[in-house]
């Protein structure tokens, strides 16, 4: 018989706070505010830990963005873990937010009650509730880093968990390896989508990024609340819950617009696609495919500035084809039928999408200059947004 | 091919009407507004469909929309047609549903037979007439006003002539694409020998966000390269404040050090005026009461005054208690010489003070040692013997002589021993506490040494270097250090203010006017390298575009233009009656034709209107002949053809047509009377005659 006992926990990982987000376009003030709300998730997972008045809070990297976050955050943080004093809060470093010798987890002056997990100090150790946590890079744990046999074991891991382990890999780990550890619980980070139960005992979990932050985030985003209750013949039970926690989430939407002759049509065509419910609150990228109407050539910028009344934030992506009959141009005689038979032929032998991309987009813009004698890309022209000069910003 | 009959339930305005078409020339002839045109797109219908969706550049509604019956009938027709093998088929089409059903000769339904269109149905007409409908309208199907050219009507005909020769279909222009497509990769990429183009603007701004990133991020590596500075630096200070604290103790030490020698020095001087005194005291007392033996030397001194002698052996025991300490002083003081002696630039003051330390606890209790040994010892010496009041006097001069003196000495008014005795319990007292004070500062200063202490030393060095000091050098290298090291103090606190500054104003910078300066840097450039990407696709698709029209184009006059310029010399050679023999394209692409007023080859541009238009139409009928060649000899559907043509001119294309007819069915539409006579007088009756 042993000891019985159990630890309470709230697990997250991969908030990026201060991150920029590119996927955003150059909209400047949505990804201020696409920021703000990072924090404001932070701030909820506080709240959820401070009501489920749990034991550790795991951090499982990327925090934060070292290149870029700024000391007013990490004084927010601060803020935050001081606000669950009884909670200790257990961070292991990511690759965003690496453990350098500059780095703020050095350098910055954390509360007494967060452990950060890296370098020399891999493991923590309570003996009320009996639970030993050690932060790893690898699917190994060093005989000398002190995981006590009779206490709650858990592993922190910011790595790549069973995908094809290229050297660009960050931590790479099988769940096999991570199984033959025998830990209790394994509290993986660095992969934005969630994980729940993996492994062949099912006490692997990564939970993902708290709030989605691109459109390869889809669904919803959270954290892990769980319980790890050891009985009396030393038997490790987990009870693991997801909780949402995003306020916004991200969708992508493929539509076709086949047959439209304007932006307004296809614009209309995308909101059809949407419920009268959705949409105000999140991102939504619509790729907009089908054959438009002879002659007309879609402005992607405009559809999504008339689509952005609808939704938060609408970025579309135009995959349409111009309303040419190729079969009948390529059996033309004359220089139209012999051009178009060329560049079908070139696509056709083209060694990758691109190149076939490209014979084919040239193909449709010898075609529209045949036609009109002219070639029109102001919709796809580019325009520098005035967003003032760099310097003396 | 040859259309064989045509049955119109609706379409536009013809209702129920059936025309039955013969080989050779159909000659359809009706006023203006009869329906000419609509017959014509019904044939272009029942063969190839109905477009809808939008409607035409020129602002008419779509065909499905614009033919829709006036008279409510069924929206649907039939054509019968047959090939030039002989088959037979019959084409029933219904407009409104758009479907379309063919049979063959045995009204064998064979619709499914054909390969089909998403949005068109059944191809028919292009596996039966293998033409698509843009080829259609472009050769076989010459629409009213087509012949008519413009007021700039030598341009225009030179430009489609180019046109044709070109590209095989005159209102398509590999000039005017080919000029598209180099002036669209100019204007909306940029090419290697722009500045100003989109590409490079775009490329010019990543630059300078590049080097803004670099920047910026340069400014974050400095700001965290002055939080370490500042780190250190305040380190610094501590440990600074902790060496200065240590020296002032150990200066304050040395003047408890100094008190304690003067103290103790007294005491000394005045333990043997004590004895003095006590000895003449003894005398005179001895004198005056009348007993002659003399005390011995010693025996005289009172209780008190063993007191004292057993006081000073305590303050000795002591004093070796303080050795201990003193000793562990030194050597950890020559642990941080030694480091010092390694490290010279960096520990050197805190190494010299604290060694200073360590050879004062030394010299004080050499100095305690030396005292034990001399000044509390009585030395030996006999009073003289008194025996007459002569003496007593001198005695008692004697005695207040060295109570003056011990007066002087220790600051107090000393009258004998009894006094004496009282200061030399007041000095021990005080000395008492010196050593108590000594002791306490030995241990505080011990106890900052040992913390400040944790490198390994060289004692002997140390020791060789240091012991030989006195105190007067002691106290001024110590003053000396402690000088030393408020100006280094000074200094420390002024780089913490410099960094205090710096980050301050860097964070002011983060949090203010430059919030997320370097993350909106980033989308921006994450944006533009998109767009470089993307603008660096299309300048190579519009490259591409315009290599390979060029190369078709090539192909296109080598192959299709010395064909044409066969073609149309032949068509307006019988035309014109061998008015025009030759008309050819040159190298450059320019029509060009002998002129037959002065036998010179003459650019098209130069010849009469009427010769512009005629030449035309045998440019439209070399077209038709060239497209269908080795397939189907498909009707010439010419309406109106004759409208800017003289009598003569007229009946010399009609003559031609007709030789034509002999092979190839034409169905000529036409409102004028005039028209129809000179067919009757060129081609007698062999000709349809019918009436809309």
């Amino acid at each position: 018989m042993t000891a019985q006992s159990e630890v309470k926990f709230l697990h997250c990982a991969d908030i990026h706070l201060d991150m920029p987000f590119s996927s955003l376009g150059a909209d400047a003030g949505r990804s201020v505010l696409r920021r703000r709300e990072l924090k404001e998730g932070f701030r909820r997972i506080i709240d959820l830990a401070e009501a489920e008045q749990v034991d550790l809070l795991l951090v499982c990297g990327d925090l934060f963005e070292y290149e870029y976050v700024k000391k007013s955050t990490l004084q927010f943080v601060r803020d935050q873990l001081d606000r669950i004093p009884h909670t200790e809060v257990l961070i292991i470093p990511g690759n965003h937010d690496p453990y350098t010798p500059e780095s703020w987890y050095r350098r910055f002056s954390w509360p007494a009650h967060v452990h950060i997990l890296a370098g020399e100090n891999r493991t923590f150790y309570r003996e009320d509730p009996g639970v030993c946590v050690y932060a790893a890079e690898s699917g190994t744990i060093p005989e000398n880093a002190g995981m006590a046999a009779d206490c709650i074991r858990i592993l922190m891991l910011h790595g790549t968990l069973d995908m094809n382990f290229s050297k660009k890999a960050y931590h790479p780990v099988s769940s096999e390896a991570l199984e033959r550890l025998g830990t209790d619980y394994v509290a993986l980070g660095h992969f934005h989508s969630r994980l729940q139960g993996a492994g062949s005992s099912g006490r692997i979990f990564n939970p993902g990024s708290p709030e989605p932050l691109g459109f390869d985030e889809e669904g919803d985003h959270g954290v892990f609340v769980g319980t790890l209750r050891k009985d009396g013949q030393g038997i490790v039970r987990p009870e693991v819950r997801f909780v949402r926690v995003n306020r916004r989430s991200y969708h992508t939407l493929r539509v076709s617009v086949s047959g439209c002759g304007t932006d307004e049509q296809a614009a209309a065509k995308v909101m059809e696609s949407l419920r009268p419910d959705e949409g105000k609150e999140n991102f939504y990228q619509f790729v907009l495919r089908g054959t438009l109407a002879e002659g007309f050539r879609l402005n992607p910028g405009h559809v999504a500035d008339v689509l952005g009344s609808r939704v938060h934030y609408a970025k579309v992506t135009d995959e349409t084809v111009p309303g040419y009959n190729l079969d009948e141009i390529a059996r033309e005689p004359g220089l139209r039928g012999l051009f178009a038979r060329k560049l079908l032929e070139r696509a056709e032998r083209a060694a990758g999408e691109k190149e076939k991309q490209i014979a084919l987009q040239a193909l449709y813009y010898g075609l529209e200059a045949l036609e009109t004698g002219k070639v029109d890309l102001e919709t796809g022209k580019v325009e520098l947004k005035d967003r003032g000069q760099v310097e003396g910003r | 091919m040859k259309i064989e009959r045509l049955e119109i339930k609706g379409f536009g305005a013809l209702s129920r009407r059936m025309v039955q078409l013969k080989p050779g020339i159909n000659l359809l002839y009706g006023a203006n507004e009869s329906g000419k045109s609509t017959l014509q797109w019904f044939i272009q219908g029942m063969l190839y469909g109905l477009k809808g969706g939008r409607g035409s550049k020129e602002g008419l509604p779509p065909p499905a929309r614009r033919f829709k019956p006036w008279s409510g009938d069924a929206f649907s027709g039939v054509l019968e047609y047959t090939l030039d093998d002989g088959r037979s088929f019959r084409i029933e089409r219904d407009f409104s549903a758009n479907t379309v059903e063919i049979y063959d000769a045995g009204f064998q339904r064979i619709t499914d037979t054909f390969e089909r269109s998403k949005e068109r149905g059944p191809l028919i007409a292009e596996k039966h007439l293998g033409l698509t409908e843009a080829c259609f309208e472009k050769t076989v199907l010459i629409r009213q006003m087509e012949t008519r050219l413009d007021g700039e009507g030598g341009a225009e005909l030179l430009s489609r002539l180019t046109n044709v020769a070109q590209t095989g279909f005159e209102d398509i222009s590999f000039q005017k694409a080919d000029r598209a497509l180099r002036e669209a990769l100019r204007n909306y990429v940029g090419t290697d020998r722009s500045y100003t183009r989109p590409i490079d603007r775009v490329s010019a701004r990543i630059r300078e966000l590049e080097a803004a990133a670099a920047e910026a991020a340069e400014s974050r590596r400095m700001q965290a390269g002055t939080e370490s500075r500042l780190q250190r630096a305040r380190e610094q200070k501590a440990l600074l404040e902790r060496k200065a604290a240590f020296l002032e103790r150990t200066e304050h030490l040395i003047g408890v050090r100094r008190q304690a020698e003067e103290v103790a020095s007294k005491e000394a001087a005045l333990q043997e005026m004590l004895s003095v005194m006590t000895d003449l005291e003894a005398r005179v007392q001895a004198a005056s009461s009348g007993m002659g033996a003399a005390p011995s030397y010693g025996g005289g001194v009172s209780r008190r005054g063993q007191m004292h002698r057993r006081q000073a052996a305590a303050a000795r025991r002591r004093r070796r208690v303080l050795f201990a300490a003193a000793v562990g002083l030194l050597l950890a003081a020559a642990g941080m010489a030694a480091f010092a002696l390694m490290n010279p630039s960096t520990h050197f003051t805190a190494a010299g003070v604290l060694a200073l330390g360590g050879v004062l606890l030394f010299a004080l209790y050499a100095l305690s040692g030396r005292r034990s040994g001399s000044a509390w010892d009585m030395p030996a010496g006999s009073p003289a013997s008194p025996d007459t009041v002569q003496e007593i006097l001198v005695w008692n001069e004697r005695l207040k002589e060295a109570c003056g003196k011990a007066s002087a000495l220790c600051g107090v008014q000393i009258g004998g021993s009894r006094d004496a005795e009282e200061t030399l319990e007041t000095l021990s007292d005080e000395l008492g506490k010196l050593d108590a004070r000594m002791k306490q500062g030995v241990q505080a200063v011990t106890a900052e040494f040992n913390e400040v202490s944790t490198e390994v030393f060289h004692a002997d060095k140390l020791r060789g270097t240091l012991l030989s000091m006195d105190m007067k050098n002691l106290q001024t290298a110590c003053a000396r250090e402690l000088t030393k090291l408020r100006d280094e103090l000074a200094e420390t606190a002024l780089e913490i203010k410099e960094c205090e500054t710096l980050l301050s104003s860097g964070d002011r910078e983060e949090e203010g006017t430059g919030a997320d300066r370097l993350q909106m840097i980033m989308e921006e450039l994450e944006v533009l390298r998109s767009e470089k990407a993307s603008l660096e696709d299309t300048g190579e698709a519009l490259k591409l575009a315009a290599d390979v029209l060029t190369e078709a184009g090539t192909e296109i006059r080598r192959t299709f233009a010395p064909a044409l310029n066969e073609g149309i010399s032949d068509v307006m050679a019988r035309m014109t009656g061998l008015r025009y023999r030759d008309v050819r394209a040159d190298e450059a692409l320019s029509i060009k034709a002998i002129a037959p007023e002065t036998g010179m080859v003459t650019p098209v541009g130069w010849l009469s209107g009427g010769a512009h238009d005629q030449m035309y139409l045998g440019l439209r009928l070399t077209m038709a002949d060239l497209i269908s060649a080795g397939g189907e000899t498909l009707p010439w559907i010419l309406d109106e053809i004759f409208a800017q043509y003289d009598d003569d001119r007229t009946r010399q294309t009609l003559k031609y047509l007709y030789e034509r007819s002999n092979s190839r069915q034409i169905l000529l539409f036409t409102c004028k009377k005039r028209e129809l006579e000179l067919a009757v007088e060129v081609c007698g009756g062999n000709f349809h005659r019918v009436e809309l």
